[in-house]
């Protein structure tokens, strides 16, 4: 009991820390799928966003092979306003793929910089980060409104 | 006895049941014969209802199947995946309604498992084809997956099912149909075919008792058997009573018999035209039935006694509408023998029917009669007649006279008659008295008549006569032929004679007063010196 309570306490801390500005910011902002700035990938529809980061496309409409990469603190969030679907049901969508190794998901990528890095310097890359969060070398192609 | 008949008698004349009109045969093979049909109708109804229903169960769980796999094979469409494809196919292979599974995403072929359906195409059922939404957009078609349904198989399966619950449906009905042929063979058909047999062979002429069926004894055929042996009793009983009864009715019939033929009397019955129905050897010998036999016709009863014909029914209708027996003497003319007969003939109506009657010989009775009749009239000394006699034909003679035969009354007394019984004893005198009595007899005609009216006394009657000088004439002979001297024995005797003669005036004069006036006239006579005659009012 005396162990458990500084834990508990600094979780609740922490978890106060990181979530509570997060929610407000990421809500209220769109999440922008974004290319390298040289791809020959100008503008995606919905559909082809759906497409390539659930596995049916594998290519980039006029471009080579798609790599598709997940934000780790944009992912529920990019997947419910794309597909309207939860995490669960997104996981149990790959499951069944994963099952038979054919299809693997997009990777998936813990901070912005390293997406944006990511973008920039994998040929097919596409990931997907705020939309304040643009930066050189690397062009939205579509837009998530929340 | 013979209208009974011997139970052994008609066991031979009546054909035996045979093996196929048995009851129980008839029954048992009935009973199962008609279970069997039904039974087949039903398993026939059953396996066509049960293989449709079964058919449709199956081709529905196509379908279910189908709504199974369906978000797996989207997916698999979606990822443009074969391999989850061919999974998902190769899944429902494993179920034999189907043949084999195509999936496509877009128009391309994705995966397929099974065989080709070319071999297996029956016209009745489609290959199912459903389409396969997106699992992120569901309006969105990505694709489609198709069945070949194991059309064959499905079929069989159908048909298997049907026919297993069929055979048992069978065997259910068999041992349903067994079952209650049995029940009713052991409650029903075998205690009646019992029963029927043991009545069949029943010795009923001795009262025999049937055995209730074993474990039949409180049901409705144990209660059959009770009453058909309290009904044997029964009939047992009337049996015997009536056997006696018979015995009786015969002795007595015998001993009735030996009395209608043994009778003195004779005895006849009378159809209801004068015929003689049966009558007794005593009838036949009375009246001489024999003498009318040999016809072809029964003896007539008129013809027997001699009568005419409507005499003899006057006879019948009298003793039929009196109720009461008609009794009538007849005299029988034209018997051989000399002798006449009589007969006295009774009359009893039997109702509308026949008249039965007695006929008795009475001559002998007559004879009797007319024997004390006449000795009652008699003088018993000299055979004429007495007063009583002489009276009882004076009254005849009287009435038959008239002016032209005349009829008179001579009164005769003998004259020392007393004298000659005391000198010689009353023997003399009677033989005296029977003497003159045979004298006067030979003078008179045959159609007059004599008679002793006590003592000496006699008296004549004179019929036919002419005039009364013929009365005087046989009168003076009467007094000449009784003064001749008569010899009696060892002494002659000699007496008078004194007459007195009363000639009837008129028919309606009494004979006593005719009488009298000849006493009259006799006194005269003597008073004159007897042996002389005298006729009434002549001095």
């Amino acid at each position: 009991m005396n162990a458990f309570r500084p834990s508990l306490l600094f979780l609740a801390l922490a978890m106060a820390a990181v979530l509570t500005p997060a929610p407000g910011s990421a809500r209220a902002e769109e999440i922008v799928v974004i290319v390298a700035a040289d791809s020959a990938v100008s503008q995606l529809s919905r559909s082809q966003v759906t497409n390539l980061f659930l596995g049916r496309y594998k290519q980039l409409p006029g471009d080579g092979r798609a790599h598709p990469s997940d934000l780790a603190e944009l992912k529920d969030n990019f997947y419910r306003r794309l597909v309207n679907k939860t995490p669960g049901e997104i996981s149990a969508y790959w499951a069944r793929l994963v099952y038979s190794g054919q299809t693997v998901p997009p990777d998936q990528i813990d901070s912005i910089e390293t997406m944006i890095d990511q973008i920039r310097r994998t040929e097919g890359a596409i990931g997907y980060i705020p939309r304040s969060r643009l930066v050189e070398g690397i062009k939205p192609v579509y837009q998530l409104e929340d | 006895m013979s209208e009974l008949g011997h139970p052994d008698g008609r066991e031979r004349t009546v054909t035996p049941i045979r093996w196929r009109t048995s009851i129980v045969a008839r029954t048992t093979v009935q009973l199962i014969g008609l279970s069997v049909v039904i039974g087949l109708i039903v398993v026939f109804l059953s396996a066509w209802v049960l293989e449709r229903h079964e058919h449709e169960r199956l081709v529905d769980n196509l379908g279910e199947l189908i709504a199974a796999i369906e978000r797996t094979a989207s997916v698999a469409a979606f990822a443009n995946d074969p391999q989850l494809a061919a999974e998902v196919a190769g899944g429902l292979l494993h179920t034999q309604a189907v043949l084999s599974v195509r999936i496509y995403s877009g128009n391309d072929l994705l995966a397929e498992a099974g065989e080709s359906p070319a071999m297996d195409r029956l016209p009745s059922l489609d290959s199912i084809s459903r389409p396969l939404h997106s699992p992120f957009a569901s309006e969105e078609i990505i694709g489609h997956i198709e069945i070949e349904p194991a059309r064959q198989k499905i079929r069989d399966e159908a048909a298997r099912y049907a026919y297993l619950v069929a055979a048992l449906l069978a065997a259910l009905a068999v041992a349903m149909a067994s079952a209650v042929a049995w029940v009713v063979y052991r409650t029903v058909t075998r205690p009646i075919k019992g029963v029927a047999d043991g009545l069949h062979a029943l010795d009923i002429q001795h009262g025999a008792q049937m055995a209730p069926p074993a474990g039949g004894e409180h049901n409705e055929i144990g209660r059959l058997v009770r009453d058909v042996n309290a009904l044997v009793r029964r009939m047992d009983a009337a049996l015997v009573a009536e056997r006696a009864l018979r015995e009786e009715r015969e002795q007595s019939e015998r001993r009735f018999r030996m009395i209608f033929e043994n009778s003195e009397t004779g005895i006849f019955v009378l159809d209801a035209n004068g015929y003689l129905q049966s009558w007794n050897p005593a009838m036949a010998r009375i009246v001489g039935v024999d003498r009318f036999q040999g016809a072809g016709m029964p003896p007539r009863l008129d013809l027997l006694l001699g009568i005419p014909a409507h005499e003899a029914a006057a006879l019948a209708s009298q003793a039929r509408r009196q109720k009461m027996a008609r009794s009538e003497d007849f005299r029988l003319s034209d018997l051989s023998g000399g002798q006449e007969r009589w007969v006295n003939v009774v009359l009893n109506a039997l109702g509308e029917g026949p008249m039965y009657g007695v006929a008795n010989d009475i001559s002998e009775r007559k004879r009797a009669i007319a024997n004390v009749l006449s000795m009652a009239e008699r003088d018993p000394l000299t055979g004429l007649f007495n007063r009583r006699g002489l009276q009882r034909i004076a009254g005849r003679v009287l009435h038959a006279a008239d002016e032209q035969r005349k009829v008179a009354v001579l009164l005769v007394d003998l004259d020392g008659f007393k004298a000659v019984n005391d000198t010689h004893g009353h023997e003399t005198g009677d033989k005296l008295l029977v003497r003159i009595s045979q004298s006067i007899e030979s003078l008179v005609r045959k159609s007059d008549f004599v008679a002793r009216l006590g003592g000496d006394e006699f008296a004549v009657v004179l019929t036919g006569l002419a005039n009364a000088e013929a009365a005087s004439q046989i009168a003076g002979k009467i007094v000449a032929a009784c003064a001749e001297a008569v010899p009696i024995g060892e002494v002659v005797v000699r007496v008078g004679a004194s007459v007195g003669i009363a000639v009837a005036s008129n028919p309606d004069e009494p004979f006593d007063a005719l009488l009298n006036g000849a006493d009259q006239a006799m006194y005269q006579a003597k008073r004159a010196g007897k042996s002389a005659f005298r006729i009434r009012g002549e001095g």
